[in-house]
Order: structure tokens, then sequence, then C-alpha cells
């Protein structure tokens, strides 16, 4: 039986891997008593995703997890035993069965909110962002070339609250934009650079309404 | 609230890798706010290299017993980490209450290897202890070095209070009893001289004896073990099934330093492993010790495990090589494609050399049986460089990888998929063993050795893994140093070394310019040989077993005699007995 999980990443849990994560929760429901399904063929692994790995550092109020179990068990026993077993940090919030596809081929968007310093007029900024044609940001990996991305094609919204921008973004087949790459691009329409002192994963949208939806 | 320092600590983790072995919060840590005495335990390397270690387990739940301790783990930070903290002036700090380690009333440091060395004052200075014990004042710390390292304390002995000798379960609990009933650094470190497993170097150098647990197997092993994030080396839960060997391998420092054996019967071993899988969420058992075959509850171990947990991952390291132990390693995980065999020295004149009472046939029918098995892949273990090794054995061991892929083919077929996989490290003398006496090969040897290897060895089917010999020279150096050794650490740190042991980090250079400095070599500390008359560095450390027996083994290896193991060869006196403390075989 599969099931999805809906859970928190608070605190210092934010600095744990997208890997070191699947590894926690899976360690949690072993110990709370559940075996996981493994994956057939020669290196069977145990079947478990995640919708979208989340980057280090950022924390996330709508975590989701599909993982298949060997019992059936009532999906509030399995939460009472994510409460019972995760570490600091990670906060199982709902547990319900999960059936069709998981949630990570049904993924349309991610909505974040980013606290900033409000030493940026924030409410010009947005404005001109909106007035633009794009919003190209350079975006840097290790052994990989700069890559210019407009990152308009991606933000569906941006919204400006005391100390904090709330974002809506899209995940197409063309891929998607970083919530703080959307916040530079913000602030540089009007030449600041922001200060990004938290990033929070508000929701996780999903293209279809099953299962839980956050 | 957060603290100012825990803001402090938390810009830092945005900014370096792998900020998750710096968090805590793990499955099963204890977090104990009413204790009013912090013992920090450090393992002096890497948190995915240290979180895995039984010592520290053992002595993280020893402590947190006491209701007024609280025991809080320490790593050794990443260089990009201490540099950050450095930078933005952050104290080391403990994983559970990310409090200052110099605030805690003991800091324990394990030293289970000679390339954690320069770690150790990476710690210290990190912290903001002096680095010399001499230097510290009333608000440091006590520092106190343990593990089989320590067996050798002179290289160190100027950086610590206090250095403890052997196992910890019974003897360290008079170590907390010092910091219990005492206040003021000057009354503690009085009363911890009193207990003679503690060697305090500023009282100069003095006899110091080894703590054995004879207990061992009465009591159950701790279960809720901390669970660390993935990126741990070992993700598995153990049993220590059998403490110490006998088998008298006369390279090997554990051999000497945890005798007797002491076994645990088959029932504790299942309730602790269950117990352990079921606290923590492993999937995989590991049965451990230093030869998990010799022990003589190992199958009703297996097969009650099994009985309960059919589906389990068992590991059953350090094996005999012979067809028995393959066979109960294949019994125990059917699912392990891969198994490691040592037969150490591929001659049997070398193995009668270092005392490893194995033959060419029990060598050869364990790799049938392996590959019999359904093992796909095999990896033989070897050492070069040994006492009195000439050509013969070298060619022996690019021979013996050949006849394992025969082997291979044979059993599987000539057009299989089977890999055989060819480990040979450098060989090191310890201490307290009976090849203390010899220096070790030189480095151009040891390159010419492993060169020859390379171009000998066939690639098909066979892979050949060679050890660094540059990081095996100063693990030779720095195992049979003195104490004028401390000055070359402390050098060699200042100069940048740390993370010796790993080989992207190793800074070769600060290491020759600190022997320079000392007036000597790293090759010549490594190669130095030892006159059976000579006063050792450590021979104010009473292991138990007797130097002449070592002196006396030391012979019988020039006279390439290998010698019985006392469990089942009668007693070869060789000093570890005594009262309560002797072999304690289950069956």
């Amino acid at each position: 039986m599969t099931y999805r999980i809906l859970f928190e990443v608070r605190g210092r849990a934010r600095f744990l891997s997208h890997l070191e994560t699947v590894d926690t929760l899976l360690s949690a429901l072993r110990r709370g008593g559940y075996q996981i399904a493994l994956s057939r063929g020669m290196r069977p692994r145990p079947v478990i995703s995640l919708a979208i790995p989340r980057a280090v550092g950022v924390e996330s109020e709508a975590e989701l997890a599909d993982v298949e179990l060997v019992a059936e068990p009532e999906p509030e026993d399995v939460l009472a035993a994510l409460h019972a077993q995760l570490p600091d940090g990670l906060i199982a919030r709902r547990v319900e069965h999960s059936h069709g596809k998981p949630a990570s081929s049904r993924l349309r968007g991610v909505d974040y909110a980013v606290d900033v310093a409000d030493d940026v007029d924030w409410d010009e900024a947005i404005a001109r962002y909106h007035q633009a044609e794009e919003a190209v940001v350079t975006r840097t990996a290790p052994q990989k070339a700069d890559k210019r991305v407009d990152v308009k094609r991606f933000c569906m919204s941006v919204e400006h609250q005391p100390g904090r921008l709330l974002l809506e973004l899209a995940l197409t087949g063309e891929g998607t934009a970083r919530p703080e790459e959307v916040v530079h691009a913000v602030a540089a329409t009007i030449g600041a650079t922001p200060t990004i002192t938290r990033l929070v994963r508000t929701r996780i949208a999903l293209a279809e309404p099953t299962g839980v939806t956050t | 609230m957060t603290s100012l320092l825990e803001q402090r600590i938390e810009n830092v983790l945005e900014t370096v890798q792998k900020p998750s072995r710096y968090i805590g919060g793990e499955a099963n840590q204890v977090k104990k706010r009413q204790a009013t005495s912090l013992v920090a335990l450090c393992y002096p390397d890497a948190y995915e290299v240290g979180i895995s270690n039984q010592a520290l387990q053992i002595l993280y739940a020893q402590v947190n017993r006491r209701e007024r301790f609280a025991a809080e783990r320490v790593y050794c930070p990443w260089p990009d980490m201490a540099d950050a903290m450095r930078r933005e002036r952050v104290p080391l700090f403990t994983l559970e209450s990310w409090r200052p380690v110099r605030e805690a009333d003991l800091l324990g440091i394990t030293l289970q290897a000679e390339l954690t060395y320069s770690n150790v004052l990476e710690v210290l200075d990190l912290a903001g202890i002096p680095l010399r014990a001499e230097e510290r004042g009333e608000h440091d710390p006590i520092v106190v070095a343990g593990g089989p390292s320590a067996s050798n304390p002179e290289p160190l002995a100027p950086f610590f209070d206090a250095i403890f000798m052997g196992e910890s379960e019974e003897a360290f609990e008079q170590v907390l009893d010092a910091i219990d009933s005492e206040t003021g650094r000057a009354a503690r470190l009085r009363r911890l001289s009193e207990i003679p497993y503690l060697y305090m170097p500023a009282r100069g150098r003095h006899e110091v004896e080894r703590a054995i647990y004879a207990e061992f197997g009465i009591e159950t092993q701790p279960t809720r073990v901390v669970v660390p994030y993935s990126s741990a080396i070992f993700a598995r839960a153990s049993v220590e099934v059998m403490r110490g060997c006998t088998r008298g391998c006369r390279f090997c420092h554990a051999g000497t330093w945890y005798r007797p054996v002491r076994e645990r019967p088959a029932d504790q071993v299942i309730k602790a492993g269950l117990e352990q899988l079921g606290c923590t969420g492993y999937d995989e058992l590991s049965l451990t010790s230093l030869a998990t075959s010799d022990y003589t509850d190992v199958l009703p171990a297996i097969e009650g495990v099994k009985r309960e947990r059919p589906d389990l991952h068992l590991s059953l390291p350090s094996n005999r090589v012979d067809t028995g132990p393959v066979a109960l390693m294949a019994a125990a995980n059917s699912r392990q494609s891969s198994i490691t065999l040592a037969p150490e020295a591929a001659t049997q004149r070398m193995r009668d050399i270092i005392c490893k009472t194995i033959t060419d046939e029990m060598i050869e029918g364990a790799i049938e049986a392996a590959f019999t098995a359904g093992y796909t892949s095999l990896k033989l273990y070897f050492m070069i460089g040994l006492p009195r090794e000439t050509h013969e054995e070298v060619q022996g061991i690019v021979d013996l990888g050949i006849r394992a892929r025969e082997i291979g083919q044979q059993v599987k077929g000539r057009r299989s998929r089977f890999s055989v996989h060819v480990s040979a490290s450098n060989f090191v003398p310890k201490p307290h063993t009976p090849f203390q006496w010899e220096g070790m090969s030189s480095r151009d040897q040891l390159v010419a050795k492993q060169g020859y290897m390379r171009r000998a060895m066939p690639t098909r089917q066979i892979r050949l893994s060679l050890h660094d010999v540059r990081t095996s020279m100063l693990e030779g150096a720095l195992a049979r140093g003195g104490c004028e050794t401390a000055d070359v650490v402390e050098q060699a740190w200042r100069s940048g070394a740390r993370f010796d042991a790993w080989t992207e980090m190793f800074q070769e250079q600060a290491w020759h310019d600190a022997f320079a400095a000392a007036g000597t070599t790293m090759d010549a500390e490594a190669t130095r040989e030892f006159g059976e008359w000579d006063d050792l560095p450590w021979d104010h450390v009473r292991s138990g077993v007797s130097k002449e027996f070592l002196l006396d083994e030391w012979w019988q290896s020039q006279a390439e005699v290998a010698t019985g193991d006392c469990r089942w060869d009668g007693c070869a006196d060789c000093g570890a007995c005594f009262g309560p403390v002797r072999n304690k075989l289950v069956r």
C-alpha cells in the first residue's frame, strides 16, 4: 500500500540534504515497525519518492513523500509512528492512502515565502519587474557552464508583505526558477541587492487533486 | 529562543558543504537539560567517520547513565567549516546542545589512528583550549585521551591532562567519579592521578596499566545508539559478539591490546541485535569482533537472528580464511554479492613469519567456496613490506590474484561476470606487538614493490589497489614515536596539516618540514629499528602482555615458526590472564 506523507522541515533540519531527508524518513518508518516495500530487480531499493528535491538550507511547510509499505496500516497509525520517531525538525502533518501516479510526476508548481530585509523598496521593484519584458539572471553551478534564465517565464506571482516576499513558481518541462533568483531579479530592477534571511517552501501544487494537496 | 552563538553557527552553516555534519538532533541522541556536568566526547575526524564508532557509543551510553552527567558529541569540522568558524569567531560546539566545548568539564578524545593526530590539535584550537596541558587554566576542561592508539601515549602526551588505557566500561567510572566528587581543576587532576589506568603526563613518565573489562558478555551493550544521517560510512546496527583475539598475528596491535578473548552468549547477541534494529530502523546487522568466525556461538547467533528477521542483511566482518567461514558468511547474507578474505600474505613462509596460521589449501578452498556460494566480487587483502619480505612474497600476491581468477573461471565459467580485487596495504609496525622492534620498509622499497605489482598484475577481471606510501610512512613515524614527536605534530598542524588520512587533504610537505625542524626525517623515524634491550617509548604502559612474550614471538618470527592459539593449543604464557581476567568462551 502506498501512503502520501505531508511533512514539515524546520529549524536545523533544513540543513539535511534531499537524500538525507529520504533516509531519515525511511529509518523513522522502520523504527515505527513498518517494513518498506522494495523495488524489483538486481538491486532492490525502498519504494519512496519525494515530490521535488529541497535545496539544503530551505525550510518547508509542505513536503510530500510517497512511500510504499509492505503491510496496510491505517494512515493515522503511520502518522503517530512518524510523530514518535522523526528527529528534531522533521514534523509529519498528514498521512493518506495514495493512488495513481506519485506526486513527483504530477508537479505543477511550488510556492515560497522568502524573508528579506526591508532595505529595498520592494513595491517599486515588483512594479518594475511586472513592467519588464524579461528578467534574466545568470545561473552558476560547479563544473557547469553558466546559464542565462529568464525567471519571468516561471514566476507566476510575486507579492510583498512586510519583511517577506511570497512567490508562486511554475514547474514546467523547460524547467523552473529558483526563489532566490526571482528575488534577485526583482531587486535588480531598481539596482538593489537583496538580503535573504530565510527561505520557506509553503506549497507544492500537483496537477490533479488526488491524495493530499497542500 | 536562539542565542547569539546559535545564530552565528546557523549563519556559518549556510556557507559550508554538508552542514548536516554539525546539526545534531538525530534519532536516539540524548539531550539532558538538567545535567550539571558536561562530558564532550570527540572523534577527531569527520562526522561520517566518527559517528559509527562503537567505543564512543559505549562511552556515550555509559556517561549518560549518570543522572548528573550529559555526554555530548564532537567531531572535527571539515576544513571549510573550520575556516568559517575561525573567520566568524564561532568556537567548537557540541552537537546535542550547540554548547562551546570549552564549557565541558571533561573533553574525551578517542585516538583510533595515528593519522588523526593533527586533528586533535585542530579540535583543541577550534575549541579555544590551549594546546599544551601545562598552559590550561581553571576554566578549561580536563582533556583525556583514550582508544587503541593511546597505547603509545608519548607522541601526544603534552596535549593531554590524562591518557586512559584500555577498556572503558568499568574503569572509566573512576574518571567520572573524580569529576563528580571534586571541584576545581587541581583537585580533579589530583584525584585522577590516583587511578592506575590513567597516564598523567605532567607527572613525568610513570607506569600505567591497561584496564580490562572482565565482565564483557555479562552486561548488555547499548542498543539505543544514535542513528546518523545517511552519510555515515557504517550505517548499520552492530553487536560486539566477542572482544579480543588470540590468533597471535604478529603485526596486529588489536591482537595484543584486547586480550584475553571474551565472548557474549548467543542469546544476548540476538536480544541486543533485535533491540538495536528496532531502536535504529537499520536493515542490516553486523556481528563484530576481531575474527567473528572464531566466535564459538556464531551459528546459534546467526540462526537466532535469522529466525526473527529472515530478510535481514547480516554481516560477519573479519573472518578466518577457510571454507567454513565463507559458508557462514554466505548463509548469513545471501544477497551480498561481494566477499573479503584477508590472507595478509601469499606465501607459507611469510604467513609463518607473521603467524597467520592458514595454508595455501585453505586459501584456495575459501576462494572456491566463495565463488561456488554465488559471490561475484572477491576481495583479497594483503600487506607488503612485512619483515624479511623477499621478491617471492610480492610475486606470490600477484600469483594468488591470478590463481583466484582461475578458480573463478573454473567455478563460474570463463565468460561469467566476476571480479577479483587485490588490495595491498603497507605494513606499519605498531607498539605492543612482536614486530614493535622492526623498522618499516623504506619508501623506495615500498614504491618499487608497488610498481612491480602494477606491472605484473593482469588487469582483466583483476583490480589492484595499493595504499598510499606517503601516508603509511607518516603513520609509521608517529606510531612508535617518543615524547619528542609531539613537537613535530604541533609544527605540522601549525603548517596546515589536518585530515591526514584523507588523500586530498594530506599536506606531505608540512610533515617533512616539521620532522626536519626537529632534526630528523619522517623516513628515519618510520624505518627505525629498535634493539631488543632498548627502552621503548611505550615501555611504561602495561598492556598485560609481557615484553618477554613479545620478544619470544619476535624471535619465533625470525625462526619462521608460527605459534598456536591459546584457546585451543595451550597457554603460551603471554601474561594477559590474571584472576577473573581470562579467556571466556561460550562453548
